[in-house]
């Protein structure tokens, strides 16, 4: 098996509070893993570690083979991965199409030098750039949609620009933070669908997500977390028998029906 | 007529200061009070170096454009830790600081009696004295600054800084190096700022720590959200219609002593007027908040 990403053994606290408790997990290239667990569990604060904006107490972070446990985040970006948040964060006083031009590669035009002579190199990537840019919105359906601002765009377009943002960084690890929240039903099957091509791009997916309808209709793995540790991990079926997950969740009762 | 045109240059310095103020503030997004500051240090460096050295301003206005240029680095980089109402007041701060070390370094800025008899620019042994040939050196200055400023805006690099503005972390999360950019902003703003505040000096011949308070921080911030944010059109306008408006007022036969005070009103009224009911100002395109 190839590995894409591995967190060792990581603790964070927060006054005293361990939000992660020694967690440890590899995830497969290639593959699209669940991240689960009742609130508070640590999901996104495990994203924020691998991500890099929270430092963790202990532990280290390995992304291809390499520990990155103290690079900055645009630096992690730049190594191939891209996410997407539970609230979204869309520049939302640009334009949709601008939103997806921040997620090229660009190694010409962000330079200032560049900027001021206009240089012909310049211009000619932008001008790419805004091709894919534009392709990529055809993708998701989004095309008509370009030239308005993103704080226009509704709850579901947003969420779908978002990830189409993501993808448009070229990453080939993808952490979607609950990518299907608050979404229509039928956009949430869009945006299932997009995951499933991504994957079969051969890109690494590895979302949250509370509705286990979801995690069980798309995951092929799953990783359960309870009070900043690892709870259960395995196939989506054989997480669903495990009675220590169903122990987690009894309360809940929404979930645990589900269940 | 000479009127006329003195108005039209002190509008053409007020433009690369709104300009280059309006970079950090409407397309970057850090609310910086203290702009006037990087001016003063642009002109107390080119007026002391003509005054006591000798040095023609041809070589003070990139000397004082680039100590002000460092000042706005030393500025930005501890500021990147602050953000949103913090980095206003430390900004604000600054404003405060330069201008309390122009009043009070007695020994090298005169404090409060102020540096006369600053020397004008001179072009092939001729003095540009009269009011139009500065007009036209002003002119030319607010152009580069006008090309400057807006072919960053407009480049990729430009678009970086406005995903600053809207969201950092997600820019950063996208690979953007917003420090890089941030400090960036500071540098240019603060050196473009900088050649205003030369040009001011060597066009007044006099300056003293009364041009250089915090409250003309406010009314060059005034400029930017009245005219616009992150519009360069904006900035254009708003510095032109701010430095004419309260011309205006004397000819309402105030007195003097009056229309000072009413200038000081019509802007802080202004200022709340938009901030109410058209935060983008009049070409804007970004609210701020």
């Amino acid at each position: 098996m190839k590995w894409n990403l591995s967190v060792d053994l990581l603790t964070v606290s927060f006054d005293g509070l361990k939000a992660l408790d020694g967690l440890s997990f590899k995830i497969e290239q290639g593959k699209i893993t669940a991240l689960i667990g009742p609130n508070g569990a640590g999901k996104t604060t495990v994203f924020n570690v691998i991500t890099g904006l929270l430092k963790p107490n202990e532990g280290e972070v390995y992304f291809k083979g390499q520990r990155i446990t103290n690079l900055p985040p645009f630096k992690r970006a730049r190594l191939g991965m891209a996410r997407t948040f539970q609230l979204l964060r869309l520049f939302p006083q640009i334009t949709v199409l601008e939103n997806m031009l921040l997620a090229q590669h660009y190694s010409k035009g962000e330079r200032l030098w560049a900027a001021l002579t206009r240089s012909p190199s310049m211009l000619k990537e932008e001008e790419d750039n805004r091709k894919k840019a534009l392709d990529s919105l055809e993708f998701v359906g989004l095309a008509e949609k370009a030239n308005v601002l993103a704080e226009e765009l509704s709850h579901g377009q947003r969420r779908l620009l978002e990830i189409a943002r993501a993808l448009a960084t070229g990453a080939d690890l993808l952490l979607l933070d609950e990518p299907t929240a608050g979404v229509y039903p039928e956009m949430r099957r869009k945006i299932l669908g997009f995951l499933e091509e991504i994957r079969d791009q051969g890109r690494t997916i590895v979302f949250i997500d509370h509705r286990m309808e979801t995690v069980f209709s798309i995951a092929e793995h799953v990783i359960v977390l309870a009070h900043g540790k690892k709870l259960a991990e395995g196939s989506p079926a054989a997480v669903r028998r495990n009675p220590k997950v169903k122990k987690a969740y009894l309360g809940k009762n929404e979930a645990a029906r589900q269940l | 007529m000479n009127y006329i045109l003195h108005i039209l240059v002190i509008a053409g310095i007020y433009i690369i200061l709104t300009l280059s103020l309006n970079l950090l503030v409407g397309y970057t997004g850090l609310p910086a009070l203290g702009h006037i500051a990087f001016a003063c240090i642009g002109a107390y460096v080119s007026a002391l170096l003509a005054l006591r050295l000798g040095i023609s301003p041809w070589l003070g206005l990139p000397i004082g454009a680039v100590v002000a240029g460092l000042l706005g680095l030393g500025v930005g980089y501890p500021s990147l830790r602050l953000k949103g109402d913090y980095l206003a007041l430390a900004t604000f701060g600054l404003g405060l600081i330069v201008y309390a070390v122009a009043k009070n370094w007695v020994e090298l800025t005169r404090g409060p009696m102020g540096l006369p008899g600053i020397p004008r620019f001179d072009l092939f042994g001729w003095q540009i004295s009269q009011v139009w040939a500065y007009l036209i050196l002003v002119t030319v200055f607010a152009l580069v600054t006008i090309v400057f400023i807006g072919r960053i805006v407009k480049a990729p690099i430009g678009r970086v800084l406005r995903a600053v503005r809207d969201d950092e972390i997600a820019a950063q999360a996208l690979g953007k190096d917003t420090r890089k950019h941030k400090l960036m902003a500071f540098v240019i703003g603060a050196f473009f700022a900088g050649i205003a505040g030369v040009l001011y000096a060597h066009y007044i011949t006099f300056i003293d720590p009364s041009s250089f308070t915090v409250m003309e921080s406010i009314t060059v911030l005034l400029m930017v959200i009245f005219g616009g944010m992150a519009s360069i059109p904006g900035s254009i306008l708003g510095a032109v219609i701010l430095v004419v408006l309260p011309e205006a007022l004397r000819f309402l036969g105030l007195p003097s002593s009056i229309a000072a005070q009413v200038r000081q009103m019509l802007y802080g009224a202004l200022l709340v007027i938009f901030m109410i009911w058209r935060p983008k100002g009049l070409l804007g395109k970004y609210r701020m908040g």
